[in-house]
């Protein structure tokens, strides 16, 4: 079996090559503020998952971090690395924690109005059970004054797969609209 | 007040505000606890290490301010051309010091 060639018009897709490609599993808008987004029941079938977040919080501050959590294990078993830049500076945020922090994600209350901030994060073998899981994440958002960019990865220490995120503010709660999308990619 | 969490699962794929469980809201209440004391931390290593960089920006403005003047002759006009040399490969000593330090607190910060 040979790279997977173009498709032509009349081709019919059998089910195994669409299970190679990438599908839309969860993808909900928060009706109301809420304290976290509950990703639960994922399917552990697939090669690799991306969960895209925007969001934005409502405690009195400009911005906070946004956490994830996996299979909710809050244990101090997350190791990673932040690296985010601004027209301010940059900085890097690092070490063991007891969930993923994704800093300067959300705007906030005193942020200017209608700014959302956004995350792309990347699980790949996210159902494998060999490994520890390594994750990497984009993300932007907006602080008091500018645009902030970043980047995350590190690992989860553990070998289960994961069939639960949860997303919680540092501080305060997502306000209604925010968004959450989960893909599945492969089989 | 117990919070409330957007769950998004099979049964409900777009989504339902769920009361948190006491457990929940326990381990909720301590992870903000730790985000607000992990923000402060990052807000002021940021600020202190912008305030240290612009520290070095100043001092090495004014080391090549120096440097010039010496130059020119508006400092140390009675000095000769040998002790200005002198003075001026401290400072050059200095500007390649601070970038030396510089250089290897970007790569670890």
């Amino acid at each position: 079996m040979g790279w997977l060639a173009k498709w032509n018009v009349g081709d019919v897709l059998t089910a195994a090559e669409l299970n190679k490609s990438v599908g839309l599993v969860a993808d909900s808008t928060l009706g109301g503020a809420a304290a976290t987004i509950d990703l639960t029941g994922l399917p552990t079938t697939y090669a690799a998952l991306l969960v895209l977040v925007e969001g934005r919080s409502d405690t009195a501050a400009a911005f906070t971090t946004m956490l994830a959590r996996f299979n909710n294990d809050s244990g101090a078993n997350y190791s990673y690395v932040n690296f985010n830049a601004s027209a301010a500076g940059t900085f890097t945020v690092g070490g063991g924690a007891t969930s993923i922090e994704l800093d300067h994600v959300l705007p906030a209350a005193t942020a200017a109005a209608s700014n959302a901030g956004m995350s792309a994060l990347w699980i790949p073998a996210y159902s494998q059970t060999t490994f520890f899981k390594s994750f990497w994440a984009g993300q932007t958002g907006y602080d008091a004054a500018n645009f902030t960019s970043g980047l995350v990865g590190g690992r989860w220490a553990s070998t289960a797969a994961i069939n639960r995120i949860t997303l919680l503010p540092g501080a305060g709660n997502f306000i209604a609209g925010s968004r959450a999308s989960v893909y599945v990619l492969g089989s | 007040m117990t919070d409330m969490r957007w769950e998004i699962s099979p049964d409900f794929p777009s989504g339902h505000l769920v009361p948190l469980t006491t457990a929940e809201q326990t381990q909720l209440d301590t992870d903000r606890t730790a985000a607000a004391t992990a923000a402060a931390t990052t807000a002021t290593t940021t600020a202190n290490q912008q305030t240290l960089q612009q520290a070095v920006q100043n001092r090495l403005a004014g080391i090549r301010t120096a440097r010039q003047a010496i130059a020119a002759g508006t400092i140390f006009a009675g000095l000769t051309a040998n002790e200005k040399a002198v003075i001026d490969g401290l400072l050059q000593d200095d500007l390649r010091l601070i970038r030396l330090v510089t250089n290897l607190y970007d790569a670890t910060n």
